[in-house]
């Protein structure tokens, strides 16, 4: 700002204001009649004419002195003084703003769909820069598909991307390793807090169910989209099955025990049990879970009957709705991730009889046999 | 010459002033690194000097801030004159009261005054503008940048600096947040600042152990002052930067919405990284421009070199070396390692023998300790093993909590132990194969330190080392592998290499052996610093005749 400016304002623009608005004012208070309230807004819009005649002042602190002025009748001159000469409120730049390029719109999102290679072929074809946008991306969203992309990438042929593809996955699980940590102490926190009242704890403490469904519902998480080390993942689910327990003392938690479960033992390649939940569940499931737990008892259902050596076959007696499906039904875990809807609960499965292949599918010949 | 700022320039040693100091041979400029955090770096570094005892040292540490690197982590030779540091970031001032913001204030005030009456404008705004906007980093910016005509308060409160943010935001960063951009300029260009104000540390020649901040204050000195410089970079410290950044929390990409990706299949490259990767590459073309040889490990660092803009023709590989331990090989070899023809039962009781298996290295994240633990545990399923984790652990505390915590949940406590940092007679001796998972590596001396002790290696393929394992050369390739190398965070891969060593015990003692030909063939330390003497030599006789 230039310096003769700072030290010579003009005093008159904004006694001038404060006056048009006293005017007004007292115009209001002493008369009171119905015309005066509109002589009080022309007074107040006189009163903006000073300032904005004021050529002492940079375009941003016009805009301050303006604001204060129209926002504050009266007082709003001398604030805006105080403001201007005692504050920070020095925000003139050079910008040109005229010059900026304007704002992507959403053609140009649509444009940049159209050119965008797709995600597993810009990893591995697409520029570093690109490559590391995408992979920024993936860990960001943090769902089972980012996952998995991740993963794929790692046995690139291309050992820059795998290493990149390796640091995302370990600041996702080093991320997981964190919050379930921090969940761990809250759990612990609240026992705490539940059998010594009172005992000093200086920072509020979440009740029991809730931590334990927080830390029950993280772990479930990270079993689900595959951040769980494959190793911890028994003990990890047995601490999440503890956990649910432990929420499910509190009733209002039933419903989100119940889904969080089932999807707990269903991550944990656990179908039967999964199973088992939401059949005791769904007598007492709320109207907002109900959806939710029949769309997992169909899944649960048909995990529990996609033994590895079954065929396509074995299903072909799936029928939702009275429509027969000759070819696999639909992948509802997919399905479910990407919230697209999921068969009605009213459409039966019936599972037909399971195919076990016999002995001549599964043995190894044997040089000699025969 | 600016005079030294205090707070950003200290020395030790034997000479307190460096403008007033008898020139060392050979000035070190060295960034987060030796003598203060240990690793291989700094080991290489302390070798290279006690390499050279006819040679006299100054080294300068290129740290974050004052404070940050505790002690020393070496004993200086006897032929470092000096130990100087400079430092990027000043510590945090406390808050001000009332009455000192407004003092600031005025002083602020006052100094826009003074700025908008310079009658020049600023060579070093003008390179900085080269660098960001033209994107050059030549001569010319080097010789605009060594003019250190601007001075912070210049560059914080100054209107041509604001004029270069608002360009850098029009041209260069145009979706990116201004608020956000704003803060990035000054965190990129203020230690730039507190670097070029550094007195100049006197000496025959400069020799840079990294580009970034060390590589940009060598380059400086060596055009101010006309003396040649020599770039060695271990890592690529661009790429280096480049993976940090991608991961960066403290780069907001969803600030304001502009930025964020919407969609997997268009992500959006963040502009604010895109300025940070920037200005690291400049800071690498400056000084490969200005340095007379570049030296780097392996064929894999001069292509990546090649590519940031290094001209071929300075690059040299010089690999790393060590020091044979041939006592030690014959001991081992004898003992216990050579399963003997006529003697089945030797091989016999090896295989029954638990496998020692040990990772060297700091616990830290970059090198995936992680990684390492998953794979002894998924080996332990097949064969017994004996885990070691060798090397300091204090670096990242969370980090080791979290790698004790998951051998802890694996319930391989006894399996796997942290037994911190030893000497290398007592390491290798004492291991049947080493790991190395790191996800980046240079030419990791843990492996050359292995061959020495005829030790095979597992090592992730990283940096150099399918090359240090497999071979460079055809030559190279003759002599067999000397190990495995797997995928990065591929615990089953490790795993499988571990078992097939433990189950082979002739696999395993032959890979040794190859290991050990391969570094007495070429990776000896006297033939790293024969190459290094002859590299200052040549620098300080061009020197002379100045």
């Amino acid at each position: 700002m230039p310096e003769a400016a700072q030290q010579q304002r003009p005093t008159i623009p904004w006694i001038a204001a404060s006056l048009a608005d006293v005017i007004g004012l007292t115009a209001v208070v002493v008369i009171q009649q119905p015309w005066t309230l509109w002589l009080a807004v022309v007074c107040h819009l006189i009163a903006l004419l000073p300032i904005v005649l004021l050529r002492a002042l940079s375009p941003s602190e016009t805009t301050l002195a303006l604001a204060f002025v129209t926002a504050l009748p009266v007082v709003g001159a001398l604030l805006a003084v105080l403001a201007l000469e005692h504050g920070d409120g020095d925000l003139a730049s050079d910008l040109a703003l005229s010059a900026l390029p304007a704002p992507e719109t959403a053609g140009a999102d649509f444009g940049r769909l159209a050119v965008a290679l797709p995600s597993c072929e810009a990893l591995s074809a697409g520029s570093v820069e690109e490559r590391r946008a995408i992979i920024a991306t993936l860990v960001r969203r943090g769902d089972a598909e980012s996952v998995a992309l991740l993963r794929w990438a790692l046995g690139a042929s291309d050992p820059d991307l795998a290493v990149d593809a390796a640091l995302a996955l370990e600041e996702m699980t080093a991320s997981f390793d964190a919050r379930l940590t921090a969940c761990r102490d809250a759990l612990a926190a609240a026992r705490t807090a539940e059998t010594q009242p009172g005992g000093g704890a200086s920072t509020p403490v979440l009740p029991p169910p809730e931590a334990a469904l927080a830390a029950a519902e993280l772990i479930t998480h990270a079993i689900d989209v595959g951040i769980a080390d494959p190793a911890l993942v028994p003990a990890l689910a047995t601490e999440a099955r503890e956990d649910f327990g432990l929420a499910a003392a509190d009733a209002e938690h039933a419903d989100a025990v119940a889904i969080g479960r089932t999807q707990l033992e269903l991550g944990a390649l656990r179908p039967d049990s999964a199973l088992a939940c939401v059949d005791a569940a769904l007598p007492s499931a709320g109207p907002d879970a109900r959806p939710t737990l029949l769309a997992l008892r169909e899944e649960a259902l048909l995990a529990s009957h996609a033994l590895p050596w079954e065929g396509p076959s074995a299903l072909a007696s799936y029928q939702v709705r009275g429509v027969s499906h000759a070819r696999r039904p639909p992948p509802l875990t997919a399905r479910r991730k990407l919230g697209l809807p999921v068969p009605a609960a009213s459409g039966s499965i019936r599972v037909g009889p399971v195919q076990i292949p016999g002995a001549a599918a599964t043995r190894k010949v044997r040089r000699g046999d025969g | 010459m600016a005079t030294a700022d205090n707070a950003a320039f200290a020395s030790f040693g034997l000479v307190d002033d460096p403008e007033v100091a008898a020139p060392a041979d050979v000035c070190l400029l060295v960034e987060g690194t030796y003598p203060f955090v240990a690793g291989g770096v700094s080991s290489w570094v302390h070798d290279v000097i006690r390499g050279h005892p006819e040679l006299t040292f100054s080294v300068l540490f290129v740290g974050s801030y004052p404070g940050a690197h505790g002690e020393r982590r070496f004993e200086l030779p006897r032929n470092v004159v000096a130990l100087h540091q400079v430092f990027c970031q000043e510590t945090a001032l406390p808050p001000l009261d009332g009455a000192g913001r407004a003092a600031l204030r005025e002083q602020i005030r006052a100094l826009r005054i003074a700025i908008d009456a310079r009658p020049e404008p600023s060579r070093v705004l003008s390179g900085l503008e080269r660098m960001h906007v033209q994107g050059e980093a030549g001569a010319e910016v080097l010789a605009s940048l060594a003019c250190n005509d601007l001075t912070l308060p210049e560059l914080l409160h100054g209107r041509p600096s604001f004029q270069l943010l608002t360009t850098i935001a029009e041209r260069v960063a145009p979706d990116a947040p201004f608020l956000d951009l704003f803060w990035h300029y000054r965190a990129i260009f203020a230690p730039v600042l507190r670097l070029l104000a550094a007195p100049t540390v006197p000496a025959r020649c400069y020799h840079a152990v990294a580009t970034g901040y060390a590589g940009l204050l060598a380059a400086l000195w060596s055009h101010r002052t006309g003396r040649p410089l020599m770039l060695t970079e271990h890592g690529i410290y661009a790429r280096e930067r480049d993976m940090e950044l991608s991961r960066a929390d403290w780069i907001r990409d969803e600030a304001g919405g502009v930025s964020e990706p919407r969609s997997t299949w268009a992500p959006r490259i963040s502009p604010l990284r895109r300025l940070w990767s920037s200005f690291f590459k400049a800071l690498s073309r400056i000084a490969y421009v200005q340095a007379r040889h570049i030296i780097t490990l392996s064929d894999a660092n001069r292509a990546k070199q090649i590519a940031d803009g290094a001209p071929p023709e300075k690059i040299e590989i010089v690999p790393n070396g060590v020091e044979l331990q041939l006592s030690a090989v014959d001991q081992r070899q004898e003992q216990s390692e050579q399963p003997s023809e006529g003697r089945p039962g030797d091989a016999i009781s090896l295989q029954k023998r638990r496998l020692r298996v040990g990772f060297v290295g700091r616990v830290v994240p970059i090198k995936d300790l992680v990684t390492f633990i998953r794979a002894v545990d998924i080996a332990l399923n097949d064969v017994e093993l004996e885990a070691r984790v060798i090397g300091p652990a204090e670096e990242d505390p969370g980090y080791a909590t979290r790698c004790r915590q998951l051998v802890s949940r694996l319930g391989r406590s006894e399996s796997i132990q942290f037994v911190g940092p030893m000497p290398p007679a007592k390491i290798y001796g004492d291991l049947d194969v080493v790991v190395l998972t790191s996800f980046s590596e240079g030419q990791p001396l843990v492996i050359l330190e292995a061959y020495a002790w005829g030790v095979p290696v597992i090592a992730t393929e990283v940096g150099a080392c399918r090359e240090m394992i497999e071979g460079r050369s055809d030559e190279d390739r003759k002599i067999g592998a000397s190990g495995f190398v797997t995928r990065v965070a591929s615990p089953k891969e490790t795993a499988a290499a571990i078992v097939r060593l433990a189950r082979d015990v002739r696999l395993r003692w032959q890979m040794g052996a190859a290991g050990h030909r391969r570094v007495t063939t070429f990776y000896q330390r006297r033939d790293m610093l024969a190459r290094y003497r002859a590299l200052y030599t040549g620098l300080i006789e061009s020197t002379e005749r100045i």
